[in-house]
Parts: structure tokens; sequence; C-alpha cells
């Protein structure tokens, strides 16, 4: 290992706090780096084990002066089968105790400023590490932290391990909690239905490598070289991010290609070589339609790894780096890799830059991620089956979106910790697919073209910030100069459904000589969901005239009563499909003629399937 | 190979003499798969009945609605699968009653045809095929049981193969279905459970054959025949799986052929007719493999 020589680092120290100010003068462009880190790391395929050297620079950006820095340690979130992470995650028991995924970090040493051995007085308690001061660090002040890990390596478990020759090293090294403007640390455990937070920074990583494996990372490559013991060491640089990332395997094949002048790098498996092309270009379309969409992705390059799939792990997001697992599904028919891929890019932005809280609002960048993904297929592939499209099965991102959120609608509202969701199923449903189902409503009501726009001004505004859901809300409602806070009330705080029924309609021809030829029309309408919504009713008459109206929805029910020139022909609520929130389209609208070809359609092919049924039933 | 083909037009000619067992078929089936379908029936009235947009599912599959159509329905659904296995349990207990009737007027046929019995005096009776049905009732429902573990053991066959051919062969892709490793997969497979399926078919054969012997001699007899004429009760049973599946493939061509040539309601009309001329003809097709196989045994152990 080629370590970091103690000369130099006064140097990276000093490099870093003539950065800052820089950094603080054009915020627009860079982060301001709370949190960066000079790492060396080696990886040890024998023992399967990562040693490393860890300088972290830390400025205290909040308004107080503190006593106590907190680290997270994530890889100890593998130490034992009762871990927060083990005990929450999904995976049977007996998997969870099996020894193959056992892995932690040791610290074997940390020194505070300068040069004070710190290691008695850390305080672990199972993720976390706890660092009080010897003298509070005021706020603007900076404080250096140096630490001396080790990390055991476990078979893939969602973010860490490897499998077989194959290294996939995520949430790794000790890496600061972030700390609130208010002076108090937001600091979790490593839990199961939960994703990260942490500030921006600079990240220099020395990885030495086995000279035959290839290494793709976070951050873009500055300097290679042949170590005398057959081993290699690459130096990775990644500014303004908040998170670091690498994997390496002597199998993994190069593909490159410039996309918008970003150096985008595949790192692929030999058995999916001949994908390369097809992968490469769900990714250009990705980077353009974003890139265009919301605004320039600011790094020059980006990886995405092709890795096996352990326990978790192979769709995941990282700061200019994302992991991929290939479906055997043919790509044509099932577009399963083209959705992750979108997902995940669509992270660059709803993650990567604009940095949101996971632990407690992931909805901020699984539910822009979700929504940036359909659009993307809608984009590519149309705006049916842009997924599925097998045997006349057809189905879209959206439909997909749909399901997953009726899977579990009501158990939790959108906003809430990560990890107090009553299960993934909730979360799944709630944090991805509600939140998604808010934005594409959302777009609807305000028309598209200020959607873009909103989306573009949020992001233009909180690029390398931590923005919050009322921070979107009131980026929401500057955009569309209205109060949509009825609806993120609703929505994000609530477990409400939203439901609107056209429950009857009818047209009787008035009695009185004077109204002769005239109909009583009576379309009565009901809200059978908590959500509150104003809703469009569009009534069409036999002689074909349409008469539209609205309806705020605030009563549970809502008659509409009217003198017509002819009978009523059908009502419809949402005629346009603007609530993508709407948990039952069937009850949208009634009509008089009734549709009995759809029925007798329905009736003939199920008896059809069923009678094949019982031949096979019966043909054992 | 002259055995193999008589026995097919044999057993056509069989079946046809004794066609009320192809309506028997027919009804029987039509009448279970009415009884599944109809809370289904009920369950699109109500949802599509009325509603503008269920004019889509006319065109196609709509995803939406269905989607939307299954989570309103989702408790009535859940009880309805129950039901539907249920229901299932009951119509199979009904076709191994059913079945005893089937192979014994089948049976019948052959054996009046080799005593030439004049045509007219081939017909068979309701009563006939209804005491078939009691009579073999108990040796069906034996072989039914055996067929279970015999289905089992197919399922470890395939499973040791499956092992055996990835190791050798390496690992296939799902999406891989026109590689040949995909392909040698598929064909043993199904080469595997349809021989169990056709030595169920003798088993039920010989009980018809061999009236009053103990079961397990019934069985034995069975496998004897079949592994002693193995090539002439296989190419039997491939002709006639080739000659199903090539129908097969007429029908669905044929159906998505005239789709899109009609308006919605007369291709669902013409649709519906093809579908149930289809399943007269799957009945009908089902009593010529007892047929052709009862012609089969009983001229090879003539």
């Amino acid at each position: 290992m080629r370590l970091f020589p103690r000369l130099l680092l006064p140097v990276f120290l000093l490099s870093l706090s003539l950065v800052v100010p820089t950094f603080c003068k054009t915020e627009d462009q860079h982060a301001f780096p709370i949190a960066s880190y000079r790492i060396e790391v080696t990886l040890d395929t024998l023992g399967k084990k990562l040693k490393g050297d860890e300088y972290i620079v830390f400025v205290n950006t909040s308004t107080r002066s503190i006593d106590t820095l907190y680290l997270h340690l994530y890889p100890n979130a593998f130490r034992s089968d009762t871990t927060t992470l083990m005990r929450e995650s999904m995976f049977p028991d007996r998997i969870k105790r099996e020894e193959k995924y056992r892995g932690w970090v040791e610290i074997e040493r940390v020194t505070l400023g300068s040069d004070l051995d710190w290691s008695d007085r850390k305080i672990v308690q199972e993720t976390i590490m706890k660092l009080p001061l010897s003298q509070p660090l005021s706020p603007a002040e900076t404080i250096n932290v140096e630490i001396k890990f080790s990390v055991e390596l476990l078979q893939i478990f969602m973010r860490l391990g490897y499998s077989n020759r194959d290294y996939m090293i995520g949430q790794w090294f000790p890496k600061m909690a972030v700390l609130q403007k208010d002076g108090r640390w937001n600091v979790h455990q490593y839990h199961s239905n939960s994703e990260f937070f942490a500030d921006f920074g600079t990240y220099d990583v020395s990885i030495t490598v086995p000279a035959e494996y290839v290494v793709g990372a976070s951050g873009y490559l500055t300097d290679e070289w042949k170590n005398v013991d057959s081993s290699k060491t690459l130096v990775f640089r990644a500014e303004d991010v908040h998170d670091f990332v690498w994997v390496a395997s002597p199998d993994f094949l190069v593909y490159k290609r410039m996309v918008d002048g970003i150096e985008v790098n595949f790192l692929c498996k030999p058995e999916h070589a001949k994908e390369a092309g097809r992968i490469l270009d769900e990714v250009e379309f990705a980077f353009k339609y974003y890139n265009s969409s919301y605004g320039a992705y600011p790094y020059r390059n980006f990886t995405i790894a092709d890795v096996r799939i352990g326990l978790g792990g192979g769709a995941m997001e990282y700061p200019g780096f994302i992991t991929i697992s290939l479906f055997n599904f043919p790509p044509d028919k099932i577009k399963l890799d083209a959705m992750v891929i979108y997902h995940e890019i669509a992270h660059q932005w709803w993650y990567g830059m604009v940095a949101s809280n996971e632990f407690e609002e992931a909805w901020l960048d699984e539910g822009f991620a979700v929504y940036s993904e359909n659009r993307v297929m809608e984009r590519r592939y149309g705006m049916k089956a842009n997924l599925v499209n097998l045997w006349g099965l057809n189905l879209s991102g959206e439909n997909l979106t749909k399901l997953s959120y009726l899977i579990d609608p009501q158990s939790d509202p959108v906003v809430k910790n990560s990890w107090e969701f009553m299960d993934y199923l909730s979360y799944r449903a709630c944090v991805y697919s509600k939140a998604s189902l808010l934005l594409e409503t959302l777009g609807n009501y305000m028309g598209q073209d200020r959607m873009s726009e909103l989306l573009r001004e949020y992001f233009r505004r909180y690029k390398f910030k931590h923005p919050t859901t009322q921070d979107f809300i009131q980026v929401t409602n500057e955009i569309t100069g209205e109060d949509f806070a009825f609806l993120f009330e609703q929505i994000l705080f609530g477990t409400g459904i939203c439901d609107y029924e056209v429950a009857s309609i009818k047209s009787e021809p008035k009695t009185s000589n004077q109204a002769k030829g005239l109909f009583r029309t009576e379309v009565m309408l009901k809200r059978l969901g908590e959500v509150v919504i104003p809703v469009d009713v569009l009534i069409v008459l036999d002689d074909g005239e349409k008469i539209k109206q609205n309806w705020d929805g605030k009563e549970r029910w809502h008659r509409i009563e009217m003198e017509t020139n002819s009978r009523i022909k059908l009502a419809i609520i949402d005629p346009e499909d603007k609530l993508a929130l709407d948990i039952n389209v069937n009850n949208n609208s009634l009509t008089t003629e009734a549709e009995d070809s759809v029925i007798l359609k329905l009736f003939t092919q199920s008896l059809f399937w069923f009678e094949w049924l019982v031949h096979f039933g019966t043909s054992y | 190979m002259t055995h193999i083909l008589s026995s097919i037009t044999e057993g056509v000619r069989n079946v046809w003499t004794a066609k009320f067992l192809i309506g028997l078929m027919f009804v029987f089936k039509l009448l279970s798969s009415f009884v599944l379908v109809f809370p289904l029936y009920l369950m699109f009235s109500s949802s599509f009945g009325a509603n503008v947009k269920a004019s889509n599912l006319l065109s196609g599959f709509d995803p939406s609605l269905v989607i939307d159509f299954v989570y309103h329905w989702r408790q009535t659904l859940s009880i309805y699968f129950f039901m539907l296995i249920l229901v299932c349990g009951i119509i199979i207990a009904v076709y191994l009653f059913l079945s005893g009737g089937f192979w014994g007027i089948l049976r019948d046929q052959v054996k009046k045809k080799r005593a030439a019995i004049p045509a007219e005096l081939m017909e068979n009776t309701l009563e006939e095929f209804s005491g078939y049905c009691g009579k073999y009732f108990g040796g069906m429902l034996k072989i039914s049981l055996l067929m279970i573990s015999l289905y089992l053991l197919a399922f470890l066959l395939v499973l040791i193969f499956t092992v055996i051919f990835g190791s050798i062969t390496g690992e296939v892709n799902i999406g891989e279905v026109t590689s040949w490793r995909m392909i040698v997969r598929i064909v043993i497979i199904l080469f595997i459970f349809l021989w169990f399926k056709m030595t169920g078919d003798y088993m039920r054969i010989s009980l018809v054959e061999n009236q009053g012997d103990p079961f397990w001699t019934v069985i034995r007899r069975a496998f004897r025949f079949v592994l002693t004429n193995t090539s002439a009760t296989l190419s039997l049973y491939y002709i006639l799986g080739l000659i199903w599946l090539g129908t097969f493939l007429i029908y669905l061509g044929s159906h998505i052929l005239i789709q899109g040539m009609f308006p919605a309601g007369i291709f669902i009309l013409i649709a519906f007719i093809a579908q149930q001329i289809y399943a007269v003809f799957i009945s009908f097709y089902r009593l010529v493999y007892y047929s052709s196989q009862l012609s089969l045994y009983d001229r090879i152990e003539q």
C-alpha cells in the first residue's frame, strides 16, 4: 500500500481551505465542501478485506459550537444477525444467520486535530461512532480527523461485499453524519428501508487492487501506477459529491461513449458484452433527456457497472455512478433494463445533486426518480406498452407505478422516517409510487410546460443543497402562483385515498306545457376516498351537446341538476385523466348505452380460457 | 408404422361411431367453464357494463382498467380464487367418474370392430356409459392418485436433468428461447412429462382391458406394455401430438387473421363460434387419443 505521505497532509488541507471560499462564491456551480475526504484503501482479495487510511476535513456550518462529531460506520450493519439492518431486512432469518453475510469495520486509530490520539474516546453504537471533542468546534471552524480502519468484507448484501471475484464497495468508509444548521446532528442507524444522507465535499481516493483488476468508481481517474507487489493503484477524484463508491473485478470489459460532453463508462461482464451498445444507447437517451429537462449534469464522467446481484446491490445509485444487473428478458419485449437505467440515472439529479434527506424524506429522491423514469419511458417507447409488450399483454411504466401503489396505498403517509413504514411494500407504495403519481397529478393540473419549469427551477435552486418537502412546496407555489398546499398536505402527510365516482345519471321529460320537449337531467357524483381535489365533469347529451362542469369535491356527494334539450348519454368525472392518483378509474364514468360488446368479449374470452383450464386440468 | 397409422384411423372411426361421447365431453367442459366464469361475468358487468372507458378493452388489453378492476374486487377475487380451487377439485372428480365411461365405451368399440359386428349394432347407449362410469371409478381414482406420485418423480427427474445439463452446457438465460440449449432443454423436459402422461393412459387401458385383475397387476401390465413397445407407443403419442399442435397453430393463425377484419361486435361473435368449434374439436381429439391407444394396445396384444 502506498500510504499518503503524512508530509503531504497539510498540503491537502491547505488546498481544501483555499478551495472553500472559491466554492462559496460560485455556489450555483459548485457545492460548499462541508465534509471532504482523502482515502487510501487497499483491497485484499485473498483475505476479503479492505485496509484504509482516511483524512477528513470537516467544517462546522451550523450556527452553534459543537462538542461532538458523529460518523457512520455502515459496514457494522453486517456484524451480526441482530443489528438494526439485519432485524429489519426482509430476507429470511436462515439467510441472515449465514456466516458469509458477516462483515464489519474496525477502527484501529482515530486522530483528531493536531495529532491528538482519540482512539480510546470513541463510542461506537452499531453503525454510529461518536467522537467527543476536547474543545468545542465553533461555527465556520474546521477540524481534521484521521482514521485508520479495516473492513471485513461479506458476500454482497445490500451494497457491500464480494461475489466470486467481483467486488462492490458501497457504504464502506467511516463517513461524517450531517450537522444541521441548528447544531443538531442528523444521524441514524443503517436501516433496511432507508438510504442515506450526507454533506457535499471533495473525495480523493487511492484504490490499490491486484494488477489484473478493472476498477470503476465515482469521480474521474487522475493517476494510476503499478506497484512492485503486482498490484496497482488508481487515484480517483470526485468533486461536489456526497458519497463515493467503487467496484472491482478482473472480468469487467470497459465500453466508453461521449454523451453531451460526459464520458460514459460501461463496465460490463463478458457474458453481457453483446448488450453493451444497447445499454449505452439507453444511458445516452436518459442523459440527453435529463440534461435538457432539468439542467446540465455537471460532472465530467459517469460510470455504469454491471454487477452480480447478490442480496441487493443490483440497481443502486451513487454520485456519478450506478449499478445494474441485467435481466434475462428479451429486451424488445420487456424493457426492465431500460427502466432501471432511467431510474438510477434520474437519481443523479434527485439524490446526487438535489440531495434530500433520504433517511427522513425519501420521496424527494425516489418519487422524483420514478416520475422522471416514467417520462423517459414515454418519450423513448411511447405512452402505452412502453415497459412490457409480450403476447398481447402490455404494460407501461406508469401502469407499474399504479400497480405498486395499489399494493398498499393506505398504511403510511409518504413523508415519514423510512424505517418507520409498516413494511417494505408500504414504503415502496408510498415513497416510490404514490409520490410519483402525485407529481404526475400535479403536472396534469398545472400543465406539462409549467411542470417542466417547476422541476428546472427546483433543480437550479437546490443543486448541491439539501431541500426539504417544504422547499419543494414553496417552489411549486411560486412557479404556479397558486397554493397547492392542500394537495401536498393530503397526499404527503395523510393516508387517504383518492376515488371519485359517477354514481348515477338520468334524464326525465318535463311534463309542464311550457317545458315540453325539455328534460330534467341529473348526475350524481360521489367522493369515495378521503382526498379532496377539484375535478372536472363532462356531460354529453344524446344530441351531441357537451357540458363541462367543475366540482370542488369538498362534500361527499354532489348532484348536478339541469334542464337539457335531450337526454343524457354519458357523464365522465376527470375526463382528461388528470387524477393519476384516482384509485379506481372504472367508476369514473357512466353511460346509458351499456357496453354490451365489452362484457360479451370478456365473457366469451374467459369462457374459452376456462375451457382450456378444464381441458388441461383433466388431462393428467 | 402401419400399426400406428391404422390405430389412428381406427381410433377416429371408433370415436365417430360413438359420437355422443364427443357431445358429453364438450358439454362437460362447457358447463364446468360456465360455472367458473359466471362470478367473473358479474364482476365484469358491474365494472365495465356502463363504463365509457371500457370500450378500450374492445381493441385490446388496457392495463389501467384491469389494474383498477383487480384492486376494486380484490377481496371478492380472493374468495373467488378459493372457490375456483374447490370447484376445480369437484370438476376433476366428476371427470374421473366420467372417464370410466369414455374408456369403457371406446374399448367396446375396438372389441366390436375385431368381432366384425355390423355398424348398426355397434351403437352404445347412455346406460352402458353410466355403467362403465360406476364400474371403473375406483380404478380410475387409484390411477389418478398414482399419477400424482409419478408426476412428482417426473419433476425430480427434470430437476436432476436440468442440473446435469446445466453443468455440461452452462446456464441458459430465460430470454434465449431460440438457443439450442433452451430448445433441447424444453424438448427433454416435455418428453419426460409426456412419457409419464402416456403411461397413465396405458394404465387406464390396462384397467378396462383386464377387468377383475388386482390393481397392481394391472399397473405392472401397463408398464410392461409401454416398456416393451416403447417405439410404437411413443410414435403414436407424438404423431397425435404433432397433429394436435398443427390444428392449434391453424386455429391461432386464423384467429389472428380475422382480427381487425370485422367490426368489434361481429368479431366477438365469429371468434366465439370459432372458439367453441375448436373446443368441440379438442373434445373429439382427446377421445381420438384414447381410442387410438386402445386400438394399438389391442393390435399388439392380439
